[in-house]
């Protein structure tokens, strides 16, 4: 078979056994690593079996439609197969049969080839681009491996991610079978220091500013780069991003929010408004879910929830940030007269200050801005 | 036939009975035998309106029956769950000339009345191959099932039926279809006037092929509008009114559905809007986008003239000859105390005491309430229920706060025409602002169902659970390989792969 035709074969197996089930929540099939060698194929193949191309793109669309119905996501660009294949090697990194000798000196040669894959990444230029390589990380995120430990008095046998025999092949005397559900990510983590795969998942996350974000549990903190207020500042991504985090409990995302503007803010950056609206956008979501205000109990949650009141009363914007029904309306300005009621006028007034110099522009035009 | 159960008995003829704790009789299931559908019809409205249908919903299974003779019956059959529920359904399928059984599969026996307080038993099962067999006191007869009818099918064909005293009471929106010639101009009037709703376009299909086109309605969802705009609308050709009776349910003003809609409410998707009217019923799924309906105003430059001060200053003359009514403190004793208004807040309260509330008691109240306030009615005396401010029952349906007195001084027959209050309304005298409460008495209803099913609902957001594993990819590896790296494409930099090869 020529070199071609394997790459080909390679793409349609890395498609059919990896890309559609991983985009589709279905079991993932993962054999030998790919080397970054095959992206200039990879990047203008097309599949010759329609059927699986037809897979791929309705497991693309159901995954869009969950989060950004309102973008159009036509196909997967090079950058968001680049790391599709970076989480296919990082899932074959984790295979437990590359711990004995003498696989175990293929580890040091795949986390190159990620980190090749990871660098070829450039940031994302289209709202489509954004979008769809986040589909691809954050599904690689939620990867998870099955492992089966059977084993009697004097025998042990694992399946770590292989498939485990129904009935016990070993002698049935203080016979034990174990399953266990871990997540790709604590696999890695258990890596030996030298493959340095840290850094490495640290980078292949930062690769996906929307992923990064609404990865925020994980690390205990949003980072504000130029990649993140630069999807931030698409008004569709930011509602996207904004209902995805109002999932969680305001009590916890509130004070990581506000730290995320305070720490931006300190940093230097003056024109913060699509942070701004961020925060906005999410506690309107929130408010309008049902979400309560029992849970402003730090400093940080309670400067998060100021910005609410401080931009509804904002006399030029109330207008524009307030486009809901009579019913939603009511309940927001209900909400925010609460807010101001409730909260000390010193962490209204320190919020004010870091809002006014957070923005570039006049408060009440960066409002227009964010609604526009 | 049928033999009655004695005490202790446990063992029985008919497949699927056992007897419960106190020693009666119960099947799996309950089943009810109509003559006709319309007799059915009756026990569904009557139980609609005595209890919540909602309970039965999930099991219950309205099926025609065909005897060897080929004459059809109806049957409800339905989980029995306790005896204290069969008994409840027992009473009113009775009251609709239903004759009550209870089994389990195929073999119904007749559920237990005053002749065998403990139930029936037959003396022989019948080896008959029908699809089921019911052993009455009167007659052992086997039926063949015909077709099952869907509990909601059958609630969209019945008819609403005219009440025309049926005013819309405390509903605080409306719900308006208006043809689409006359809809902008309803639209103008409506903005023109101030009220405020929301505006949406709804189309169907046409019927058959000698329509000449979809049928096309704009639908107005109204709040707060005032009562000579719900007469307006209603007289005006092609506009018909609707008074919502569940979040997603509504019927024509004027009219009443037989069945007590809020009842039954599950059978009702909540993505879709009900309509019933007079000839049909307009089924509007999914719900169409709305829009405020001072957007769709077309905008015009000068701006209306406004009522000149002196015309509105001219209804302030008229007042200064009026001698509004006062309540004073009563030292006489406490008479026909029949009504409580508990406020809003203490509304926790009220539904403990229901715990609480012997049946008797808790059967005869009636309670209607608003946003602020409950109306709690008991024709034989409130003192079972110690909340809220007691009303003695001063003239037919209006009430005075318990131990005051209205001024001036005047007799029932004078104050009722006085206060001209609708037809079939309770007016409650309030003691903070003396104004008066007027609710209408088809806003009262049994507490056993409202409590359930119109004061305590809490609608949450929730979605179906799904676990993990169908949303989280689960990774699966190929065959173990001591020479991982043999072959494997798109290798760049071979001296770190070589080591790996043979």
């Amino acid at each position: 078979m020529s070199d071609a035709r394997k790459l080909q074969a390679t793409y349609e197996r890395f498609v059919a056994q990896f890309m559609v089930p991983l985009l589709g929540g279905h079991v993932v099939h993962v054999e030998r690593p790919i080397g970054p060698g095959v992206m200039p194929h990879f990047a203008l193949a097309t599949l010759s079996d329609t059927a699986l191309e037809s897979a791929l793109s309705s497991a693309l669309e159901v995954r869009r439609a969950e989060f950004a119905p309102r973008i159009a996501v036509t196909s997967m660009d090079r950058d968001a197969l680049a790391l599709a294949v970076s989480g296919y090697n990082l899932a074959a990194l984790a295979d437990s049969s590359l711990s004995t000798w003498p696989a175990t000196r293929a580890r040091p040669v795949i986390a190159t080839w990620i980190h090749t894959l990871n660098d070829s990444v450039s940031l994302p230029r289209t709202e489509a681009a954004a979008v769809v390589r986040h589909l691809v990380v954050e599904r690689v995120l939620t990867l998870w491996r099955r492992d089966v430990v059977m084993s009697n008095w004097g025998t042990t046998q694992e399946f770590r991610g292989r498939k485990a025999p129904r009935t016990p092949t070993l002698p049935p005397v203080a016979f034990e079978r174990v399953e266990t559900r871990v997540s790709l990510f604590e696999v890695l983590d258990a890596l030996p220091v030298e493959l340095a795969i840290g850094d490495e998942l640290q980078r292949y996350l930062a690769s996906s500013p929307i992923t990064e974000i609404l990865h925020w549990k994980k690390r205990g903190a949003i980072s504000m780069s130029v990649a993140s207020l630069g999807v931030l500042s698409s008004v569709r991504i930011r509602s996207a991003i904004a209902r995805e985090l109002a999932r969680a409990p305001m009590s916890e995302l509130g004070p990581v929010l506000w730290a995320a503007l305070a720490k931006a803010h300190q940093g230097g950056a003056n024109n913060l408004a699509p942070l701004v609206a961020l925060i906005v956008k999410t506690q309107l979501v929130s408010i309008l879910s049902g979400q309560t205000l029992d849970a402003v109990t730090t400093p940080e949650g309670a400067r998060f929830w100021a910005v609410f009141p401080l931009l509804c009363s904002a006399r030029e914007g109330e207008g524009r940030i307030l486009e809901l029904s009579t019913r939603d309306t009511a309940n927001v300005a209900a909400f925010a007269a609460r807010l101001s009621r409730e909260l000390p006028r010193a962490v209204y007034d320190d919020v004010r200050s870091v809002i006014a110099q957070s923005l570039s522009k006049p408060l009440s035009h960066t409002l227009l801005e964010i609604q526009s | 036939m049928l033999e009655r159960v004695a005490l202790n008995q446990t063992r029985f003829r008919t497949p699927g009975l056992t007897p419960d704790a106190r020693g009666v009789v119960l099947g799996q299931r309950g089943l009810l035998l109509f003559s006709s559908l319309d007799r059915a019809v009756a026990f569904l409205r009557a139980y609609s309106h005595a209890a919540t249908l909602d309970e039965l919903v999930h099991s219950l299974q309205i099926t025609q029956l065909v005897t060897s003779l080929k004459t059809r019956e109806v049957a409800i059959s339905f989980v029995a769950e306790s005896t204290q529920r069969m008994d409840r359904i027992a009473g009113i399928a009775r009251l609709a000339s239903g004759l009550i059984f209870t089994g389990t599969s195929k073999h119904f026996v007749k559920y237990r009345d005053a002749g065998s307080p403990l139930g029936y038993d037959v003396s022989a099962s019948s080896q008959d191959a029908s699809d089921m067999v019911l052993y009455h006191d009167a007659f052992e007869q086997s039926y063949k099932a015909d077709r099952t009818i869907p509990l909601r099918d059958l609630i969209l064909r019945l008819s609403v039926e005219a009440a025309p005293r049926a005013a819309h009471g405390e509903a605080s929106s409306l719900i308006v279809t208006a043809e689409m010639g006359i809809a902008p101009a309803v639209v103008r009037h409506l903005a023109r006037a101030g009220v405020d709703g929301l505006v949406s376009y709804v189309e169907w299909a046409q019927d058959s092929a000698f329509d000449d086109a979809p049928r096309r309605l704009q639908l107005f969802a109204l709040a707060d509008a005032h009562p000579r705009f719900i007469s307006l609308l209603s007289s005006l050709p092609g506009v018909r009114v609707f008074v919502p009776v569940t979040a997603n349910v509504a019927v024509e003003l004027g009219h009443r559905h037989p069945v007590a809609l809020d009842s039954c409410a599950s059978l009702f998707d909540a993505q879709s809007l009900v309509l019933f009217r007079t000839g049909g019923v307009d089924i509007v799924s999914p719900r169409p986008s709305a829009v405020p309906l001072r957007s769709l105003v077309k905008l015009e430059a000068s701006a209306l003239p406004r009522v000149p001060d002196s015309v509105m200053s001219s209804r302030t003359d008229l007042e200064t000859f009026t001698v509004p009514l006062r309540l004073r403190p009563s030292g006489e004793p406490w008479r026909n105390v029949t009504a409580t208004v508990v406020p809003m807040a203490m509304r926790e309260w009220l539904l403990k005491i229901l715990y609480l509330l012997p049946a008797d008691i808790l059967h005869a109240l009636r309670v209607a309430s608003t946003d602020s306030k409950i109306f709690v009615l008991s024709p034989r005396g409130i003192e079972g229920v110690p909340l809220g401010t007691f009303f003695t029952e001063f003239a037919t349906r209006i009430h005075v706060p318990a131990g005051w007195a209205i001024e001036p001084a005047l007799s029932p027959e004078v104050l009722v025409p006085l206060l001209s209050l609708p037809a079939n309304s309770h007016a409650f005298f309030d003691l903070e602002t003396s104004a008066l409460d007027v609710v209408d008495d088809s806003a009262f209803g049994p507490i056993t169902r409202l409590a359930l099913s119109a004061i305590h609902i809490d609608i949450e957001n929730a979605e179906p659970w799904q676990s993990g594993d169908s949303q989280s990819p689960e990774l699966s590896y190929g065959d173990r390989t001591s020479l991982p790296l043999w072959g494997v494409p798109g290798k760049t930099d071979d001296a770190d792969a070589k080591d790996n090869e043979p």
